[in-house]
């Protein structure tokens, strides 16, 4: 995961003359996010935002030595833009698109772990790291450069955290949507892991919803393995039982899921959960005052 | 997706595997024909709902084969709603029974396969103790099996199933075509879960006498004929228009109208008005692809449930762009007449510009930026309108 702070990110967009993927690259390239072209097939040889467009993956790679990709295609091509760019030996993948079959991503993410591919999603806002990178589709305008490392399985819940961390004056290292499928590329570990070793988190937030054993996984990966603070939030206390709450991964079931198991999980291995969305920033300018 | 038990059913009939004998009534006047077509004295009348726990809620019975005995139970199941502990209060409409010869049995199986989220692979499951409701046995032997699709189930694991369900190797090869029928069925139709509960030794063959299929909703577009099946009488009405929207909505107790985009920002909504003792009545996210006529689908769908006495808007403009967000919501507005307080907290993408929308236009909308006074006014609001 160290990939995603490297400073020679060279990135393709494929689907970059779709709608969402022409709007978004023209925000992360004015951000300064280092979009070097797209791939759409059938417009190789065209030019969008004074980018060039390629058939393949493998054509945008040989010329412009590209090594990340961000996926907008419509979920019905996605699997097979996910393994297009994985065999052109893109590294990071940030795939936002939603919809893929759950039995597809148990393919994609052999595959992404046997050739070492850092694959965020799908089903996800992307990462922005302030001042330098905007993978994705998050709101441009509410980041600020600061200590704290958010990882979230929800788009819009990673906003509201990056507002309101941004508004006490903290900023973030770096925010990153991981998704809200039952199966996801980089996990909460994944990601944690990475958090700990990056020299500008200070201070973790984690965002999880009701959904699978995610959070209470993570709760015991911090325990042994996370020096730095971490704090928690969970959404969906109040949902109700057997109904899938917007993301496919979002159910409670009779095997896993309760959010109540979670915050029980996460408070027993010492981490410190945020009752009330619009407490975050209250609560990490407390913990940033202490450290 | 769920699908129906009859409709499993003729999955597994397709791929060669053994169900009992059956009709699927529709109408009171199929009774005489039943009579005939069963030729046996006693037969199993199954409720098919969207719904486990049907046999404790009364939704399987026993009859005799005669008139008499079917048609009082008939006339008690058809076009009535059966309630389980896993409906809502209301219950799931009966619109068909299916009706099936009994099948004696030597033994009883619970067989499953299912995606797992957390091992990220396809687990079996089989337990020797069948019939039984699993999710509050956890304490029962059941065996768990790691499937992996690229070899499917191999011979090992075959012989571990027989060792965990007790017979011999003499069922080897029935077992085996068995598991990698089901396999099949389970990876072409995209589910998420298959149980067989349970599955029966008679005459020493394997019989599946109940059957639940789950079918991943993503896999939509690779397989159309099969979601056609869907019975969308099981659904809550107001859920039902709104899948036709694209929009995830779900019914709940309160007078709070939500809409919101995002399921994480539209759960937290929900949370944040429960914790400040307010009480949505729906969970409703727009998703991340608004188009300009969203907001009057939106609408009209929360509306749809009378006991909504204030409109509460949150959007967190990420992909969706809040000033295109307001140009909807007026247009929606103009179109219909409403007449409770609508409060809208809008944040991110081009707010800006969406506020400048707001305020330029004729219609009374409380805009407040914070969510949590947001959130307070909106319950203060829908207290005052009781």
């Amino acid at each position: 995961m160290s990939f995603l702070i490297n400073d020679n990110l060279k990135i393709i967009v494929q689907g970059f003359t779709g709608k969402s993927g022409l709007y978004h690259s023209k925000i992360s390239l004015d951000y300064g996010t280092n979009i070097v072209g797209g791939v759409t097939p059938g417009k190789g040889g065209t030019t969008y935002l004074n980018k060039p467009i390629f058939n393949t993956v493998k054509d945008a790679v040989n010329a412009l030595h590209a090594n990340s990709s961000i996926i907008f295609v419509p979920a019905k091509y996605c699997k097979d833009s996910i393994l297009e760019a994985i065999d052109a030996n893109i590294k990071l993948i940030v795939c936002i698109t939603e919809g893929i079959p759950v039995l597809d991503m148990l393919y994609i993410k052999r595959i992404t772990k046997e050739n070492n591919v850092t694959l965020i999603g799908p089903n996800c806002p992307g990462f922005v790291i302030p001042d330098k990178y905007r993978l994705g589709i998050m709101p441009h305008n509410i980041h600020l450069k600061g200590v704290v490392g958010i990882v979230s399985r929800s788009g819009t819940l990673t906003y509201e955290a990056i507002n309101q961390t941004t508004k006490i004056g903290i900023g973030q290292s770096i925010s990153i949507g991981i998704g809200g499928d039952p199966i996801i590329g980089s996990t909460f570990i994944d990601v944690l892991s990475f958090l700990e070793k990056d020299n500008n988190t200070k201070i973790i937030l984690m965002i999880g919803e009701i959904g699978g054993l995610a959070e209470e996984k993570a709760a015991i990966f911090i325990k042994n393995n996370i020096t730095k603070p971490v704090l928690a939030y969970i959404s969906g206390l109040y949902s109700p039982i057997g109904k899938k709450m917007g993301h496919a991964g979002a159910i409670i079931s009779s095997l896993s899921g309760d959010p109540k198991n979670k915050i029980n999980e996460l408070k027993k291995n010492g981490i410190y959960v945020i009752n009330s969305l619009t407490d975050i920033g209250h609560n990490i300018y407390n913990i940033y005052n202490k450290i | 997706m769920y699908l129906h038990e009859f409709q499993a059913k003729q999955i597994l009939k397709k791929h060669e595997i053994l169900i009992p004998k059956s009709f699927l009534l529709k109408t009171p006047d199929d009774i005489n024909n039943i009579i005939t077509f069963f030729n046996c004295d006693q037969l199993i009348l199954k409720c098919q709902i969207h719904s486990g726990a049907r046999k404790k809620f009364g939704g399987i019975k026993l009859v005799n084969n005669n008139y008499n005995d079917i048609s009082r139970y008939v006339n008690k199941m058809l076009g009535n709603y059966l309630h389980t502990n896993q409906t809502d209060t209301n219950g799931k409409i009966i619109n068909e029974i299916l009706i099936e010869q009994v099948i004696k049995f030597e033994q009883e199986f619970y067989f499953s396969l299912l995606l797992d989220r957390d091992s990220e692979s396809i687990i079996l499951l089989a337990s020797k103790n069948g019939g039984i409701n699993i999710e509050n046995n956890i304490t029962i032997n059941i065996s768990k099996f790691k499937i992996d699709p690229l070899f499917g189930i191999c011979d090992y694991q075959i012989i571990c199933i027989l060792n965990t369900l007790k017979l011999n190797n003499n069922y080897f090869i029935k077992l085996k075509l068995l598991c990698s029928n089901l396999l099949n069925i389970f990876l072409k139709n995209n589910l998420n879960l298959l149980e067989i509960n349970p599955l029966v030794l008679h005459n020493t063959n394997f019989v599946c006498l109940d059957a639940k299929f789950d079918i991943d909703d993503n896999s939509y577009y690779k397989n159309t004929k099969l979601f056609e099946l869907y019975d969308y009488r099981q659904d809550d009405t107001i859920e039902t228009q709104a899948k036709k929207y694209n929009l995830n909505y779900i019914s709940l107790s309160g007078n709070i109208g939500c809409i919101v985009n995002g399921a994480g920002l539209a759960m937290a909504t929900m949370d944040l008005i429960k914790i400040n003792n307010g009480n949505p009545a729906n969970f409703l996210d727009i998703g991340g692809a608004a188009s300009e006529n969203t907001f009057l689908n939106a609408i009209n769908i929360i509306l749809l449930n009378k006991n909504i006495n204030i409109i509460f808007i949150n959007i967190f403009g990420g992909i969706i762009r809040c000033d295109l967000i307001a140009k909807s919501l007026i247009t929606s507005l103009k179109q219909l007449n409403i007449n409770i307080p609508i409060v809208i907290r809008l944040v991110g993408n081009m707010c800006d510009e969406a506020l400048n929308i707001i305020k330029s236009s004729s219609f009374n909308i409380t805009v407040i930026l914070d969510f949590l006074s947001a959130v307070k006014t909106v319950i203060n609001l829908s207290k005052r309108n009781i």
